[in-house]
């Protein structure tokens, strides 16, 4: 490793945002979303949770001043959805209109940022939806077969994503596609473009949005491309390099998203605690009790292990450092703490988590997720195993 | 970053982090270690348990002045933070070394620092920064009441002016390799509101009480690691042997525990780069099946895991040492440092293990020993339950044991 130092705030950092965050998050109860799960396919969009969010201007962060957003680091953004988490909130149907965003800023052209990133940070359009991942593919991302063929004033969009959440919701996608076929490139990687896609016009166009049944309320969706024309201008930076481009968004979102996690390990052990002396058995607080006691403090400290992590990688990729080992490690580590966050919540409050009027096992379900996506521990580990230890490539 | 909006609060704890720094401690102190191969340490377990202190090894370590790290300028120690004291052990437990039988050194005379008198203070601290005078041991648990301090059975009886010492102590390690040695022993009973009132800390000169009153023997134990057993049998010590108030032991003892968890937090943390850089190189190196085992996820990935646990608990023994360099008192913070480090340094010794096949049992390859070494850290000089348990009484408000 190389020599590199980074410094970084403990405790509640951010506490305006914080404070500011709680507030409205105070407005949205367990019943809120409890209702909105039982809304058919699996959920439906919180859509006043999201305008509230977007009013506070928090949802824009990360945008530099100069478009109208709040020019935070990294950190900041980590900070603000860690709270929405921690508040029995989920930021899982907004979080991407934080980041996304980062793919046109470092790539895209000025017309671009001009024409779309204002709109963004006011909440105007919104850009929730990253067309990644497809069936045949999973992590295998390189191998995606949706292509984008180059027509005239345009490209011709054929293929099929899925896993993608919220695009039932979102005005713009960033779309990854292969440009140049698989066997005219000297590696994987290449060939594959970056689209900002207008959604309103590709559903015009012949693009389908199925929303797929899924245990949590994510509103994710597949989506079906035949011959969906796009104009020439939602190329992102130069053809051929979108791969690149999309992992170098990819730490940051790792950050963020191993932040919520964090957040709702924090949901987990107030309430366990809490819930933990407050409740009698066997003439003594159930938390007088080590198997409760010590399995809630064992959580607790992988929680704030992984905390340290999520700050170290802010702090690096503010720096400008290479933080991919961290930004991964974030990601693991973050997951294992709050899924053991979870189950000590779903094993101390029985069937009172298992209500479905409990948040318990609502945020139980989003844990257990969490350590799936949006990368697979197995892909942590390739990496941890090739790039940092030096190991061979064992897959 | 437009600093105009930065709505980062001043009194917030800043940490920094260096991933590959103090090279000025880590370079020498590898080339120290390495005069003490796997070999000098096989030897030694394949001796008694009382011929079993590596003596050649504490000789060099102690002329080395790391030992001095913490101790203040004032007293001719190096004054230094106890980051960088972390970062000397880990660099020892990164080698086929073990600093258990010279630890004490670093930090047991943190308690003359903060509460000794002028004449401890100036009688012993130049002599231990300066590797003169060895202050390796104490002596806190017994047989009957382990971590139940509050139980224990020794006293020290004030008689005119002397205190007479009676009872047992049990794995006081190094006792019988030290010139001094801390000794809680009670000196009035507890009170129902605070149990642990009236243990009082003891500064023993050991060379003399060896002569009468107090006899140790070592115990014959799975590792290395100095442990011996003390019997007090009227042992007298002087007025000036009280370190601090009469009736404050417990109190400095928990201040002093908090020093010995984050320092062997940084000790696992070595074990585990040991660890780790042996089952990386020995999985690439060994071909079965055609091809060298670490292209098999199932070697590979408990390596990969545990690394990570690894990155995290040291992240989580850092922000205990800063908190600690800043002047604050890291509390149950420092549990939590050595727990993570230990149970992660425990799944890298293990997956090291795991790898390593048949060769693991080898004595030669160093892999068992250290693994046991890795085990013991889970239970002492605090286990995992005492650590939890603070963690979960005083950092989460959940119910101490009654």
């Amino acid at each position: 490793m190389s020599e590199q130092s980074v410094e970084f705030a403990l405790g509640d950092d951010y506490p305006e945002y914080r404070r500011e965050v709680a507030k409205v998050c105070a407005d949205y109860p367990p019943s809120y979303w409890e209702y909105l799960e039982n809304q058919p396919p699996s959920g439906s969009y919180p859509t006043k949770f999201v305008e509230a969010l977007t009013k506070t201007g928090f949802l824009a962060a990360l945008i530099p001043a100069q478009y109208g957003g709040l020019d935070l680091p990294v950190r900041g953004g980590a900070a603000i959805l860690e709270t929405i988490h921690a508040a029995g909130c989920t930021a899982g149907p907004c979080h991407a209109q934080m980041y996304t965003m980062g793919t046109i800023l470092r790539h895209g052209s000025d017309e671009q940022k001009d024409k779309y990133l204002p709109k963004i940070a006011k909440g105007e359009l919104r850009l929730q939806a990253f067309g990644v991942t497809e069936p045949t593919t999973g992590s295998d991302t390189t191998q995606l077969k949706t292509r984008a063929d180059k027509v005239d004033g345009g490209y011709k969009i054929n293929g099929q994503k899925v896993w993608i959440s919220r695009a039932g919701h979102s005005d713009l996608m960033l779309l990854l596609a292969r440009t140049t076929p698989a066997d005219q490139v000297e590696k994987r990687a290449q060939g594959v473009s970056t689209f900002l896609v207008d959604m309103r016009l590709a559903k015009e166009n012949g693009m389908v949005i199925t929303p797929i049944d899924a245990m949590i309320n994510h509103n994710t969706t597949e989506i079906f491309f035949d011959d969906v024309f796009i104009p020439e201008d939602s190329l992102v930076g130069q053809e051929g390099r979108g791969f690149r481009y999309i992992l170098d968004g990819m730490n940051a979102e790792r950050c963020l998203v191993s932040s919520e996690t964090i957040g709702n390990g924090r949901y987990f052990l107030r309430e366990s605690i809490k819930y933990a002396n407050e409740t009698k058995r066997f003439g003594r607080p159930m938390s007088a009790s080590q198997s409760v006691q010590f399995s809630i403090a064992q959580a607790y400290a992988q929680l704030e292990t992984a905390d340290l992590m999520v700050r170290k990688t802010a702090a690096m990729f503010a720096a400008g450092m290479k933080c991919g080992a961290e930004a991964n490690m974030s990601k693991i580590l973050s997951g294992e703490a709050s899924w053991a966050c979870a189950q000590v919540a779903l094993t101390i409050f029985g069937e009172a988590g298992m209500n479905k009027s409990s948040s318990i096992q609502r945020k139980w379900r989003e844990a257990r997720t969490a350590r799936n996506s949006p990368i697979s521990p197995n892909m942590v580990l390739n990496f941890v195993g090739q790039h940092v230890l030096g190991m061979p490539r064992s897959y | 970053m437009n600093e105009g909006t930065n709505p980062m609060s001043d009194d917030l704890l800043m940490m920094r982090i260096d991933d590959d720094d103090y090279h000025e401690f880590r370079d020498p102190l590898r080339a120290l270690c390495d005069g003490f191969p796997g070999t000098y340490w096989r030897a030694l377990e394949d001796k008694p348990a009382d011929q079993r202190y590596p003596a050649e090894f504490v000789d060099a370590l102690m002329g080395s002045g790391f030992l001095g790290a913490l101790i203040p300028e004032e007293f001719d120690g190096a004054g230094l933070s106890l980051r960088i004291a972390a970062v000397i052990l880990e660099t020892i437990h990164s080698t086929s070394c073990n600093a258990g039988a010279a630890i004490g050194q670093m930090y047991l005379s943190d308690i003359l620092v903060r509460h000794g008198t002028d004449k401890q203070k100036q009688t012993y601290l130049r002599a231990i920064a300066a590797g003169d005078v060895r202050f390796l041991a104490s002596a806190i648990s017994e047989t009957e009441t382990g971590d139940d301090l509050a139980q224990m059975a020794t006293t020290a009886e004030k008689r005119g002016d002397v205190y007479v010492v009676n009872g047992a102590k049990q794995w006081a390690n190094n006792a019988l390799h030290s010139d001094l040695l801390l000794l809680l022993a009670r000196t009035s009973p507890g009170t129902p509101d605070n149990p642990t009132a009236g243990l009082t800390a003891f500064l023993v000169d050991v060379n003399t009480a060896i002569k009468g009153g107090m006899s140790g023997q070592a115990i014959d134990s799975m590792n290395n690691d100095g442990a011996s057993d003390l019997v007090f049998d009227g042992l007298e010590l002087p007025d000036d042997a009280v370190i601090g108030e009469v009736g404050k032991g417990f109190d400095y003892y928990r201040e002093l525990a908090q020093l010995e968890c984050i320092l062997y937090a940084a000790c696992a943390s070595g074990d585990s780069a040991f660890f780790s850089e042996r089952a990386v190189n020995y999985a690439k190196e060994r071909v079965v099946f055609g091809r060298p085992i670490a292209y098999n996820q199932g070697i590979q990935f408990p390596i990969s895991k545990a690394y990570v646990e690894v990155q995290g608990a040291k992240l989580i023994g850092n922000k205990a040492a800063a908190v600690y360099d800043s002047g604050q008192q890291p509390g149950p913070l420092a549990s939590m440092a050595k727990h993570m480090a230990c149970e992660a340094a425990w799944q890298m010794a293990d997956a090291c293990f795991t790898t390593h096949g048949g060769f693991a049992f080898a004595r030669e390859y160093d892999i068992e020993r250290k693994w046991r070494d890795a085990r013991v850290m889970q239970i002492t000089p605090q286990g995992s339950a005492t650590l939890l348990s603070d963690i979960a009484v005083n950092d989460l408000g959940m119910p101490g044991l009654s």
